[in-house]
């Protein structure tokens, strides 16, 4: 287990370390920051002392090891738009990629789970093909046109909630079921199946000989053992919600990490989309991480395996 | 995705005849294909070249809809229909290259994985790994400010997601076939490593792959609309049905059908495929379930 663990972590250091060098080496590739930074009167001396202030005249390995001791410390430099540090900024958009993340999650659980269960349970009957058909429909839907169908019916049509930005609790709704619909296809497909395993197996049947009542059958013993890939899912869904949080955020104008770093990448602000793309990575990898590490912790096979 | 996929569902025979395709997706993707092909001659207006005093048309039957637009046109005045036709070609042609890259290099890491074993295995196998767990999409984001956003971009970021699950499929049936006597007897005939890995154990890994390039088809093509409507993929003016909708986004109050009807145009395809790539996999390699 403390293998596994270990060899797990290991890889996610190096993973990181990975991102770390992507990012350093495509910033770099974009070009002299020079030219951006200095002002068209610059004499050639003015550049060369500013290339040395800024250690540009540096190996590049020793520019990498200066990139990664500030990063590791958080810090990422000023942006170029904001001219405020970078970090500043996230640490302040990101309560609201939370904010809609926790709704999306939320919408996830509560959809998914009964109805995944109990399409499984009744297998056949109308509830199961309306849940699968909408699982294939929900899996095909772009996400970020169903963002722009939500605000024509509700917004535009209906005139019922607000289409953008961020502010009172309905300001949340549009994005969240937005975000939220992608992963629910997924993961109601996934405890279906899951559940039509358990329910097929031998102790299954024992407890409803046992004349147990079915919805201690089907919660307490089933749809236990039933949640082990179901866990796994945790990180697709993760994946799953932090891609479309870019998405989403551009959708509804919702001032999250997503719409910061879309419009980074709109006005060149080399340091915010260094810092946000970090930042992301460390948080995806990390749940990853987590997953793996419960998932082994849930399932013995692995556990000894490695 | 999943771990523990229906064993139920191979058990219990199905109901449905499953040796012919379904035909109604079989049908639409056909025509999406030939509408991609023949994009030129199909549609009737130029895809880049609007008339402003025909800006925002409303499709046919609504009012303010203009003659020679059966779609209506965008705030270019340009017509929807012929940008859906153009884009019909964008979405084939990053499938078709996008998956046909991915599924060779891919699939090719995996080979020589599977078939050398060793250390070569064990790095090539970690890269994989560590592949998987890098976020895509942000990589994409990146690429895009560093080089300008464009139709190698897209596929570098295509290639970059789905290499590795060719690889780890590969590696694990090179591993299963390399045990096989004809691979023995091969050797003992003579044969190169070279020529068995091409000629005898490659035809072998060919419904694997061209199974996991069918399901992947969808995928891509969602996968591209995103990134070009974020603005990090096939730059405007190219009618991409991403771009598309983009283009529609601020004239959702006055002219829903600019973004609506890509969005529709992807969603169908987009369905289509993957009923048609469940079906390829179900009667080619039932046991890609689990992939």
């Amino acid at each position: 287990m403390y293998r596994y663990i270990l060899g797990r972590l290991v890889q996610s250091v190096v993973s990181m370390f990975v991102v770390s060098i992507v990012v350093f080496a495509l910033v770099r590739m974009s070009g002299d920051p020079i030219a951006i930074m200095a002002p068209p009167e610059a004499s050639q001396a003015d550049i060369a002392l500013m290339r040395n202030y800024l250690g540009l005249d540096r190996p590049w390995h020793v520019q990498y090891a200066n990139f990664i001791t500030h990063a590791v410390q958080g810090d990422f430099g000023k942006s170029v738009r904001f001219r405020r540090p970078a970090m500043d900024l996230i640490l302040e958009r990101y309560g609201a990629t939370l904010e809609l993340g926790g709704l999306a999650v939320l919408i996830v659980i509560v959809i998914a789970l009964p109805v995944g269960v109990y399409a499984a349970v009744r297998r056949g009957t109308a509830l199961d093909y309306a849940a699968r058909a909408f699982a294939a429909l929900g899996q095909a839907v772009p996400p970020f046109w169903l963002g722009l169908l939500l605000v024509l019916v509700f917004g535009v049509m209906l005139r019922l909630l607000p289409t953008s930005g961020r502010g009172t609790p309905l300001h949340v709704l549009l994005p969240g079921i937005t975000l939220g619909w992608f992963a629910v296809a997924g993961l109601m497909r996934l405890t279906r199946s899951s559940m039509l395993d358990v329910l097929g197996s031998e102790y299954v049947k024992l407890a409803r000989i046992k004349g147990l009542p079915e919805r201690t059958v089907i919660w307490k013993h089933a749809f236990k053992n039933a949640a082990l890939p179901v866990v796994t899912f945790a990180a697709l869904l993760f994946v799953a919600l932090l891609n479309g949080s870019i998405i989403v955020e551009t959708v509804f104008g919702w001032p999250g990490l997503g719409l910061l770093v879309i419009e980074a990448v709109d006005s060149r602000d080399y340091p915010i989309v260094q810092a946000v793309v970090m930042c992301l990575s460390a948080m995806y990898i990390g749940v990853n991480l987590l997953v793996d590490v419960l998932y082994a912790y849930l399932n013995p096979k692995i556990r000894y395996s490695a | 995705m999943t771990t523990a996929t229906a064993t139920v569902e191979t058990i219990v025979p199905r109901r449905r005849d499953r040796r012919w395709p379904p035909l109604l997706p079989l049908a639409i993707v056909i025509v999406l294909v030939l509408c991609g092909l023949l994009a030129p001659w199909l549609a009737p207006r130029s895809p880049l070249e609007g008339s402003l005093g025909e800006r925002l048309a409303a499709p046919f039957g609504m009012e303010n809809s203009k003659p020679g637009h059966p779609l209506g046109t965008d705030r270019h005045g340009r017509d929807t229909l012929s940008r859906l036709l153009y884009g019909a070609r964008i979405s084939l042609a990053v499938s078709v290259v996008g998956i046909t890259l991915t599924g060779a290099v891919g699939s090719f890491i995996g080979l020589l994985a599977g078939f050398i074993g060793g250390w070569t295995e064990t790095i090539l196998m970690r890269l994989v790994d560590i592949s998987l767990s890098l976020p895509g999409i942000l990589i994409a984001v990146l690429l895009s400010v560093v080089f300008e956003p464009s139709f190698t971009n897209v596929i570098i970021v295509v290639v970059f997601l789905l290499w590795p699950s060719y690889a780890r499929l590969v590696r694990g049936e090179t591993l299963a076939i390399k045990q096989q006597e004809f691979v023995a007897l091969a050797r003992v005939a003579g044969c190169s490593n070279l020529t068995i890995m091409f000629r005898h154990i490659v035809p072998n890994l060919m419904p694997s792959i061209l199974v996991l390039a069918t399901l992947h088809v969808g995928y891509v093509i969602v996968l591209e609309a995103a990134l070009s409507f974020l603005g990090v993929g096939i730059p405007p003016p190219t009618p991409s049905w991403g771009v598309m909708v983009a283009d529609g986004r601020g004239l959702i109050e006055q002219a829903w059908w600019v973004s609506i009807l890509p969005g529709i145009a992807i969603l169908v395809t987009v369905l289509s495929l993957n009923i048609l790539g469940d079906w390829v996999r179900d009667r080619l390699d039932p046991k890609l379930r689990q992939v």
